[in-house]
């Protein structure tokens, strides 16, 4: 968002979001659920194990994980074919076993393991392509009671970014909804790179 | 039973088949299956289509085999894991189970004619090979035997099946714990009996022939169309307006989920016993497969690996396939038609040596066990509700949903 | 599942974490052998690590003499050409199995008692499968060079790998099998190194935990595809577990080998790698679970069950056994008759009948409730499984072998001094990682643990 499209009332930019902390699972999503019904979107859940029911509440859209590990699936078994084929029954033909030297048969093995393989492969690279990890850096970092949310804690968080950002309304949902602990996180440490 | 349960049931509609529907399909099945029945034994009778009777009549006869004897393996691994999820599935495979005691009546016709179905008992006798294990292959053993698998499956289904219905009633959680405990050794003895069933009524059909992986070939079979059958029960009933909100899509994505598993498992058992026997080349051992790969069986044989391994492979890959009220029926029709052709596969190419050939006998004799299979089917679904509905788990299964 | 079911107790299932226990006691609990200073690290890890660093010390030394000499220093000789060395192999790769099917199986059947114990048994099957990786590699005597007919490398020879022999798919399985493993590990691992990250005291733990954790922050929107992708590796790792094995019994299946050609392998073998997997967990679950004081979260539910799991296996490979003699009777191949009778009755019956006792013997006292509930005899049967699988391969290999079919090359197979290390060798170096991995990462998956208990469930409304 370039700065010249920034109103009066929108934040400024070293402010990244609001956090909110919910006693449990279930609040947590009752917490979603009003400040959704708020109108916000950017929003995001931070908890020490995935909830259930959570993407619903979210509105998330379905990963398209799956495709891309079919995408390298269907990679291995071409390529594992091609290079089995290739390398024995056209570039380097010989007898051995009185097999033929294009043994379809025998290619079994080696396309499976390697249909594994890349599908592992794009499963892993793809889920931190989309989570956009890794990121060593995080402005919610340094709200210092966010180790929880790897421990007992339960977060809500809204970024700045949303075009509903409004300080006091957000403070009002969060509270009404069951969030104590709101803390406005900055991009960076206070007397850092900002004003 | 709390009155919440009791609401939740009401909620469901008629527990039962209609005496009407039940009566008309039960009437026209067994109607079709006795005659189709006489029809195919009276031409055992006959020199000239004895062997073709014979040999239809083991593949219909192992088609409905396969279903009744996998519901019940269906029914006694729920138990043996006390899964949740396949309460509201459960009685459904307990009625298809409940029509073993009947496979001993279908088993008859073969009882009586082993010297024209299998050559060790006949043309091949006195072979060295065959001969060298006349210890296991010969007529009054194979017939006790069969007695002992029939007795083992009947005795098993029926118990599984009535002491459900009587849990219908009491309600009594000891019950349900007693087929728990019964059905760890009851699967082991289970399995014992149905692979060797499956060396005697189809691995022996070539009596030099063996392989020590074809139990577990003809257990992944029994599976796959097994389950294909209870998806396609359930579409049935649900058509009839029952079960529609016991099974749900949840229920089936869980099977869904069991299929698609069964299926890489099949091709799994199949690719491994094939792969080794071509691989080593041995005359015994690979003749099997020549034999399968001669004129039109060769056709036959590419028709058999679309058919259960790469249709219903890419057909259930998905999430949204196996939730689909199309795709997933679709899917399970396929599996039962190619456990048909498998059985075809396995056993024709023993009579018919030089290429597929298909006879009236095969329709026949399909329609003999089917119809019966289905008569009986379809009366107890009149007579029982189709659901456990005392289960203590029922509740529960009824929530079920997929993470 | 709803709360509201009213099962009766007699059907209901114990808790799988003793109730009552909140989610940061979890934290706390898990945390605590990893978060030890150095300078506290409890005496019996020091002595645990000493001892595997000595095994690791004859590993090395056995290397070093077998790259120096040759492995001519091993016993294996004609006829006997596989010996120790695969037996090793397909133990150590088949006790990797057991991590797999715990963490990839049982999950995508639903049994969430596999929570407490995966995160062990996948560290125990990537340790395993390094260890495994030794004994081929090295029988090539020359690993640098044998790297051309193992892998399609383009190289001045203009030679290629020949895809048609089942070594070769060996190679491809059990590297895959290594990585995918490794992936799937790491993936888990993630939450909790972000768990160590936030509560890290040292700037040096910080800054590993930190790096390794690659900024994980909890966010529902990194959760939701992290699901999806633990699910997805989780059902490649199931048919890929099938598939190592499986290849593995290739390597004797496809010969035409009295003993080794037989149909019923793959899936034998397969069953055989997780009955002797389960063995090795629960001989070290034992151990550990009473030293770290963890009996709260490894509950008895939890190793009742995994006494279920070796019942069942152990009696497919007792159903195998059955199958390969009776097959072998039947078949009426003089040689196939005369193989399985010489294993039975032959110079080797002690193995033979010691594979018997151990493997399909020895888990059927898992039938008693009691006995699969009693913490001595479930260690002493799992050592049994452990040494019935090993002698298991050892029957397989070497029985098959020491008979020839011409009588004049009979033999009979002696293990030298350096099989003998080189086995012990690769138990320090096992051991020595799972020292390492007991000390420095978390031994039980928090994150998946915490999802399990009352808390996670979204329906409570109450927390604590």
């Amino acid at each position: 968002m370039s700065s010249a499209s920034l109103s009066k009332d929108r934040p400024p930019r070293h402010i990244y979001g609001m956090v909110a902390e919910f006693a449990s699972p279930h609040a947590l999503l009752e917490g979603v659920r009003a400040v959704r019904k708020a109108g916000f979107t950017r929003i995001d859940t931070h908890t020490p194990f995935p909830i259930h029911g959570m993407d619903k509440a979210m509105g998330l859209p379905p990963s398209k994980l799956p495709w891309l590990v079919f995408a390298g699936g269907l990679t291995g078994a071409v390529s594992a074919f091609l290079l089995q084929w290739w390398t024995n029954a056209v570039d380097y033909q010989f007898l051995v076993g009185g097999k033929p030297v294009f043994s379809y048969q025998a290619y079994v093995p080696v396309c499976f393991e390697l249909t594994v393989l890349l599908s592992a492969f794009c499963a892993v690279l793809g889920l931190l392509a989309l989570c956009g990890l890794p990121r060593p850096y995080h402005p919610l970092f340094l709200h210092p009671r966010f180790a929880r949310a790897t421990d007992d804690g339960f977060f809500l968080s809204v970024e700045a970014a949303d075009p509903l950002w409004d300080e006091a309304v957000l403070r009002r949902v969060l509270t009404a909804a069951g969030g104590s602990e709101i803390a406005i996180i900055r991009e960076a440490p206070e007397g850092g790179v900002h004003v | 039973m709390s009155a919440q349960t009791h609401d939740k049931l009401a909620e469901l509609g008629p527990l039962r088949l209609g005496k009407d529907t039940a009566g008309r399909v039960s009437i026209l099945s067994l109607g079709a299956g006795a005659l189709g029945l006489i029809l195919t034994v009276g031409a055992m009778l006959s020199e000239e289509l004895r062997d073709q009777a014979l040999h239809s009549y083991l593949v219909a006869f192992l088609f409905v085999a396969t279903l009744a004897v996998g519901s019940l393996f269906f029914v006694m691994l729920q138990h043996l894991v006390g899964a949740v999820w396949s309460v509201t599935v459960r009685r459904v495979a307990e009625i298809a189970a409940s029509t073993l005691p009947l496979l001993a009546l279908l088993f008859v016709p073969i009882a009586f004619q082993v010297g024209h179905l299998y050559p060790w008992a006949g043309h091949a006798a006195h072979e060295p090979l065959v001969e060298a294990k006349a210890g296991y292959l010969n007529t009054p053993f194979f017939l006790v035997r069969a007695v002992l698998y029939l007795l083992l499956w009947g005795g098993l289904g029926w118990f599984y099946y009535s002491r459900s219905v009587q849990l219908d009633a009491s309600g009594d959680p000891l019950l349900l714990l007693r087929l728990r405990r019964l059905s760890a050794p009851a699967i082991l003895l289970w399995a014992i009996a149905v692979t060797f069933a499956g060396f005697d009524w189809i691995m022996s059909l070539a009596p030099e022939w063996y392989s020590t992986i074809f139990g577990v070939y003809v257990f992944a079979g029994t599976m796959t169309s097994t389950l294909s059958m209870l998806v396609l029960m359930a579409v049935l009933l649900a058509r009839q307006g029952l079960l529609r909100e016991a099974i749900t899509t949840e229920h089936y994505h869980d099977l869904g989920k069991l299929m698609f598993g069964f299926v890489v498992f099949w091709t799994y058992i199949a690719y491994s016993q094939f792969m080794l026997i071509w691989y080593s080349n041995i005359p015994e051992e690979t003749r099997w497969f020549a034999d399968r790969w001669v004129g039109s069986w060769a056709s036959l044989s590419v028709l058999l690996i679309f058919l259960q391994f790469v249709i219903p492979f890419f057909g259930l890959l998905s999430r949204n396939a196996k939730r689909s009220p199309v795709i997933l029926p679709v899917m399970a029709g396929i599996l039962l038609v190619g456990h048909l052709v498998d059985l075809h596969w396995l056993v024709m190419p023993q009579l018919h040596r030089h290429g597929v050939s298909l006879h009236w006998l095969d329709v026949t004799a399909l329609v003999g066990t089917c119809g019966l299979f289905v008569g009986v089917v379809a009366r107890r679904m009149s007579q029982v509700p189709l659901l456990p509905v005392q289960d203590p788990f029922l509740p529960a299964s009824l929530e079920f949903e997929n993470a | 599942m709803s709360s509201a079911a009213p099962s009766p107790t007699v059907l209901q299932p114990e808790p799988l974490v003793k109730p009552g226990v909140s989610l940061h006691e979890i934290t706390e609990a898990i945390c605590a052998p990893v978060e030890t200073e150095l300078r506290k690290t409890p005496l019996g890890w020091i002595i645990g690590f000493g001892v595997s660093l000595a095994f690791l010390g004859i590993y090395l030394v056995t290397v070093v003499y077998l790259l120096w000499k040759g492995i001519g220093i091993w016993g294996n000789n004609q006829p006997v050409g596989w010996a120790w060395d695969i037996t090793n192999f397909v133990w150590w790769i088949g006790i990797g199995h057991a991590g797999t099917l715990i963490s990839a199986i049982l999950f995508l059947f639903r049994q969430k008692w596999r929570t407490s114990i995966n995160r062990f048994s996948e560290a125990m099957t990537i340790f395993a499968v390094l260890c495994a990786l030794q004994f081929p590699l090295l029988h090539t005597g020359r690993p640098w060079v044998a790297i051309y007919w193992l892998l399609p490398l383009p190289n001045s020879m203009s030679i290629w790998p020949n895809f048609r022999s089942p070594l070769v798919w060996d190679v491809f399985a059990v590297s895959t099998y290594f990585t995918v493993s490794l992936l799937f590990w790491y993936v888990g691992l993630i939450p909790d190194l972000a768990t160590l990250r936030d509560r890290a005291r040292t700037r040096a733990r910080a800054i590993v935990y930190g790096v390794l954790a690659m900024g994980w922050r909890g966010s529902n929107r990194h959760w939701q595809h992290y699901e999806k992708a633990y699910l997805i590796l989780a059902g490649l790792s199931t048919p890929l577990v099938l598939s190592v094995h499986s290849i593995v019994s290739f390597d004797f299946s496809t010969s035409v080998l009295p003993g080794w050609h037989t149909t019923i392998f793959p899936p034998y073998f397969v069953a055989g790698a997780v009955f002797s997997g389960f063995g090795l967990v629960m001989t070290l679950m034992v151990l550990a679970r009473q030293y770290f004081g963890l009996r709260h979260l490894v509950t008895m539910r939890v190793l009742e069950n995994m006494n279920k799991i070796m019942l069942v296996t152990g009696t497919m490979v007792g159903y195998a056994y059955a199958m390969e003699a009776f097959i072998a009777w039947y078949g009426g191949s003089i040689y196939e008759r005369f193989t399985f009778a010489n294993r039975m009755f032959g110079p080797y019956w002690w193995a033979y009948w010691t594979m018997v006792s151990c493997n399909v013997i020895s888990p059927q006292l898992f039938w008693f409730r009691r006995i699969r509930r009693s913490i001595p005899a479930m260690f002493i049967i799992s050592i049994f499984v452990n040494i019935g699988m090993w002698f298991e391969r050892f029957v397989i290999i070497v029985t098959s072998l020491h008979r020839d079919f011409v009588p004049g090359s009979w033999g009979y197979f002696r293990p030298t001094l350096f099989d003998v290390s080189m086995f012990l060798g690769t138990l320090g170096l096992f051991f020595t990682l799972f020292m390492l991995f007991l000390r420095f990462l978390p031994m039980i998956a928090m994150a998946e643990l915490k999802g399990v208990t009352p808390h996670a469930d979204p329906h409570a409304k109450e927390h604590g």
